[in-house]
C-alpha cells in the first residue's frame, strides 16, 4: 500500500479575500450612511430649531404640535402630490370607513320635493333600511323639525344628523298613511353594488358605485344572480365610480379574464421594474361586456375598465376617464396622525400610464377614450324636470304626476306592460295640461314630461326597482350604447307612438253633458 | 339573404377604400366614424325611395348640432344583421318623444348610411358575430318662428336641441304633416 505526500491548504485564500472586501464594503456603506445620517440629524435639528424659533420670537404664534402639523402639512403641499394629505384622527377613520366601505348617515338617497323630501333610493342593510323606510316615501319629519326649514340644496343624503336615532315622520303612498319610524345611527356596511337586474331577457345590468372591500365578491354574487336569471351578456356601470382599493380592482377585473393575466402592475419609485397583479379568480372570461364610463371613472374603475379593453374583452361606452394613474398609501407617523402620500404609478395591461399630467377638461391628456363617444354620458334622474322651467310650472307638473299617479295606484291601474300604463298617463294628462301649455309643442312637452314623473312614482311606490330600471334606458344614452353592444336591436321600453287626444275645453265639455243641456 | 350581406360587404372593402379619396366626407360618416371606433362604412344598396320600417326599431336620436337657421340630428337603429332601412332619405319625420308622444316637429332626412360597429375590441373583419349592423340617418329641423310659448311661459325656440338626444324618429304619413294632428 503506498501512500501520496498531502497538497498544501490554500483554500482558505479566497476566504480571506472575500472577507477583507465584505469588511470594506460594510465599512464603506457605514461610512456613507453615517454621514446622511449626520446630515438628515442636522436637517432635523434645522427644522426643530426653526419651529423653536417660530414659537419663541413669532408674535402670533401656535402651539408647538400645531407647529409640527402644518410644517408637514406644507412638506406635503410642496410635494406636487394633489393626494398626499396629512390625516388627523376623524380624517383617518373616514379614510378608511371610506375604502372598507362603513356606511355613513342613514342610507338614503333623497329627492327634493315641495316641502317633504322624497326617498328614492334605501341602501340595502342601511339603518333606514332596518327601520323600514321604503323608496317612495316622503319624509315629512326629522325629529320634529320639518324637512322644509332644514332641506338643503345639497343632493345626497341629507338626514345625517348628531345623537343615537332619529325619528322620521313619513308619508306613504297611496293612501296618504302617516308612519314614525326610529332609525338608530349606528355602522353599517355600504354595498359598492348599488343596482342590479335584467334590462331585457338576456342582458343583466350591474352598477358598481366603488371599490371598497369585499368589492369583488359583491360584483360576483351580483353576476352570478343575473346569469341564473337567464342573462347571458352584461352592461357594467362604472360611471361616477371613483374607485377605491387597488387589490379590488385587479380582483374585479380578473371576474371576467383568463386566470393568470397580468390585470396592472405597480411602478414604485427608483426605477424599479413594475410589479405585476394578475387575474385569480377567473369566473366568466367570455361573458359578451360592455363597460360604461365618464369622466367619473377613476382609478380602480380604470384599472378594471383599461385591462378589460386591452385584452379585447370589452367595449367601453361613454365619455373619456377621468386618468388617476397613481396609487397611495398611508403611512402612520404617530397615534394622532398619518400621511396619505402617492406611492406608486400603476400602468395597463399594455404598460401604458393613464395618469393625466396637464390641462383640464378638453386640454387634459390621460384617461381611457371610450370606444363608443357619447356626447353625453350623464345618468338621468327619471323625476327631474327640464331646467329651463320655471319653479312654480315645476312644481305644478309634479303635483299633478303625483296626483295622477295615488290615483292610478288607488285604483289598481296594472303595472305589468310598461308601455300599456305609460299610454293610459299620458291619455288622461293630456286633459290635464294647464292653459299656459296652449301651443301643440309646449302641450306635447308639458304630457312627455309629466308621463315620465307619473310613471317613476308609480313604480317608485309599488318598488319596481327593475321595471324602473328598464324605464331608466330611455333618459340614459349610455345604457343604450352599452345594450346596443350586447344586444344590438332590442328593444328595451317598448314606445307606442300616439299623437295626443284632442283637448276638451270646460265649454265643450260642458256642452257635450245631457246634464247641462236645457 | 347571405349573398345580399357578401354583397353589402364587399361594398363596404370598396367604400372605404375609395370613398375617402374619391369624394368629400359627409357629416354623417364624419360623425358615425367619431362616435363609433372601428366602425365600417357600408353601401346603400336600398332603394332610396323606399320607407320599410317593418322589422326595424324606430331610429333614435343619438346626435344633435345646433345651428343657425336649422339643427341637425343623428339618428340610429341597430341589429345583429343589416335589416332594411327605417326611413328614406328625403323622408319628413316626425319627433317622437321619449314617452312616445309625437309631436308637431318635423325634420327632412337628407342622407342615410348602412354602417357595422365592433361589438367588442379588435373584432375580426371576418367574424359577423363580432359586429353588429346598423342604420344611421341625418336630419335637418328648421329653427320654429318666435312667439310660441311652452309650459313655462318660454318661447319654443329656446328649446336646446340636445334636448331631442333620446328621442324617435317616425316617418310621416305625407309630405306635410298636419298640425291638426294634435287636435288643437
Amino acid at each position: 500500500m503506498t501512500t501520496t505526500p498531502r497538497p498544501r491548504r490554500y483554500w482558505f485564500a479566497p476566504l480571506i479575500a472575500a472577507g477583507l472586501a465584505g469588511a470594506f464594503a460594510l465599512g464603506s456603506w457605514y461610512g456613507g450612511h453615517r454621514v446622511r445620517t449626520l446630515n438628515e440629524w442636522a436637517d432635523a435639528q434645522l427644522l426643530s430649531t426653526a419651529i423653536d424659533s417660530v414659537r419663541a420670537n413669532a408674535i402670533d404664534s401656535l402651539g408647538s404640535d400645531e407647529l409640527i402639523r402644518r410644517a408637514v402639512s406644507g412638506m406635503l403641499r410642496e410635494l406636487q402630490d394633489p393626494y398626499a394629505a396629512l390625516l388627523r384622527p376623524e380624517g383617518f377613520q373616514r379614510y378608511r370607513g371610506t375604502m372598507l366601505g362603513e356606511g355613513q348617515g342613514m342610507g338614503l338617497t333623497l329627492r327634493r320635493e315641495s316641502d317633504a323630501a322624497g326617498v328614492v333610493r334605501v341602501a340595502p342593510g342601511s339603518p333606514a333600511f332596518t327601520a323600514g323606510v321604503r323608496a317612495g316615501d316622503r319624509i315629512v319629519m326629522v325629529d320634529a323639525v320639518a324637512v322644509g326649514e332644514t332641506w338643503t340644496k345639497k343632493p345626497g343624503d341629507s338626514t345625517r344628523t348628531y345623537g343615537d336615532s332619529s325619528v322620521l315622520t313619513l308619508w306613504r303612498a297611496p293612501f296618504g298613511d302617516t308612519l314614525r319610524l326610529t332609525v338608530r345611527h349606528s355602522a353599517w356596511h355600504m354595498p359598492a353594488v348599488t343596482e342590479h337586474g335584467l334590462l331585457a331577457d338576456s342582458v343583466g345590468y350591474v352598477r358598481l358605485s366603488t371599490f371598497t372591500s369585499h368589492a369583488s365578491d359583491e360584483l360576483e354574487e351580483a353576476v352570478e344572480s343575473l346569469l341564473q336569471r337567464g342573462a347571458t351578456s352584461l352592461v357594467l356601470d362604472l360611471r361616477g365610480n371613483t374607485g377605491g382599493l387597488f387589490e379590488e380592482g385587479v380582483k374585479s377585473a380578473g371576474l371576467f379574464l383568463p386566470r393568470g393575466l397580468v390585470v396592472a402592475s405597480l411602478a414604485g419609485r427608483g426605477g424599479a421594474a413594475p410589479q405585476p397583479h394578475s387575474s385569480r379568480n377567473s369566473r366568466w372570461p367570455s361573458l359578451p361586456l360592455a363597460v360604461l364610463v365618464d369622466g367619473n371613472t377613476a382609478s380602480s374603475a380604470e384599472v378594471m375598465a383599461a385591462a378589460l379593453r386591452d385584452y379585447d374583452r370589452a367595449l367601453l361606452v361613454g365619455t373619456t376617464t377621468y386618468g388617476k394613474g397613481v396609487v397611495q398609501r398611508v403611512v402612520t407617523l404617530s397615534k394622532d396622525l398619518s400621511v396619505r402620500l402617492t406611492t406608486a404609478r400603476w400602468l395597463t395591461p399594455k404598460g401604458i400610464s393613464l395618469d393625466r399630467r396637464t390641462g383640464n377638461g378638453a386640454l387634459a391628456t390621460g384617461g381611457l377614450h371610450p370606444d363608443v363617444l357619447l356626447d353625453d354620458a350623464a345618468r338621468r334622474d327619471g323625476f327631474a324636470v327640464p331646467r329651463e322651467w320655471e319653479p312654480l310650472a315645476a312644481a305644478q307638473v309634479m303635483r299633478t304626476a303625483d296626483s295622477l299617479a295615488m290615483f292610478a295606484l288607488r285604483e289598481g291601474w296594472s303595472t305589468t306592460s310598461l308601455a300599456l300604463l305609460e299610454a293610459r298617463l299620458r291619455t288622461t294628462l293630456a286633459q290635464l295640461a294647464p292653459r299656459s301649455a296652449r301651443d301643440p309643442l309646449a302641450r306635447t312637452e308639458w304630457v312627455t314630461v309629466s308621463t315620465r314623473l307619473a310613471l317613476v312614482r308609480v313604480l317608485e311606490v309599488e318598488r319596481e326597482s327593475e321595471a324602473l330600471l328598464r324605464y331608466a334606458v330611455r333618459e340614459d344614452a349610455a345604457l343604450r350604447a352599452g345594450i346596443d353592444v350586447v344586444a344590438p336591436g332590442t328593444e328595451v321600453a317598448r314606445v307606442l307612438p300616439a299623437t295626443l287626444p284632442v283637448a276638451i275645453s270646460r265649454k265643450g265639455l260642458i256642452q257635450s253633458l245631457p246634464l247641462s243641456r236645457p | 339573404m347571405m349573398g345580399y350581406r357578401a354583397a353589402l360587404l364587399l361594398g363596404a372593402i370598396v367604400c372605404a377604400a375609395t370613398s375617402a379619396q374619391a369624394q368629400a366626407v359627409s357629416a354623417l360618416d364624419a360623425w358615425l366614424v367619431s362616435r363609433f371606433r372601428g366602425t365600417q362604412l357600408l353601401t346603400d344598396s336600398m332603394p332610396a325611395t323606399a320607407s320599410a320600417a317593418a322589422e326595424s326599431p324606430l331610429p333614435r336620436i343619438e346626435g344633435t348640432r345646433a345651428g343657425r337657421s336649422a339643427d341637425t340630428l343623428y339618428a340610429i337603429h341597430f341589429g345583429t344583421r343589416l335589416g332594411t332601412p327605417a326611413l328614406a332619405v328625403n323622408a319628413v319625420v316626425q319627433l317622437t318623444g321619449p314617452t312616445g308622444t309625437i309631436t308637431p316637429l318635423t325634420a327632412r332626412v337628407i342622407a342615410r348610411r348602412a354602417f357595422r360597429a365592433p361589438r367588442r375590441p379588435g373584432a375580426p373583419s371576418g367574424a359577423d358575430a363580432a359586429w353588429r349592423y346598423g342604420w344611421s340617418y341625418q336630419a335637418v329641423m328648421p329653427r320654429r318662428a318666435k312667439g310660441n310659448s311652452n309650459a313655462n311661459g318660454s318661447v319654443v325656440n329656446a328649446l336646446p336641441v340636445a334636448r331631442y338626444r333620446g328621442w324617435l324618429l317616425l316617418a310621416a304619413p305625407d309630405a306635410k304633416p298636419a298640425r291638426a294632428l294634435l287636435g288643437r
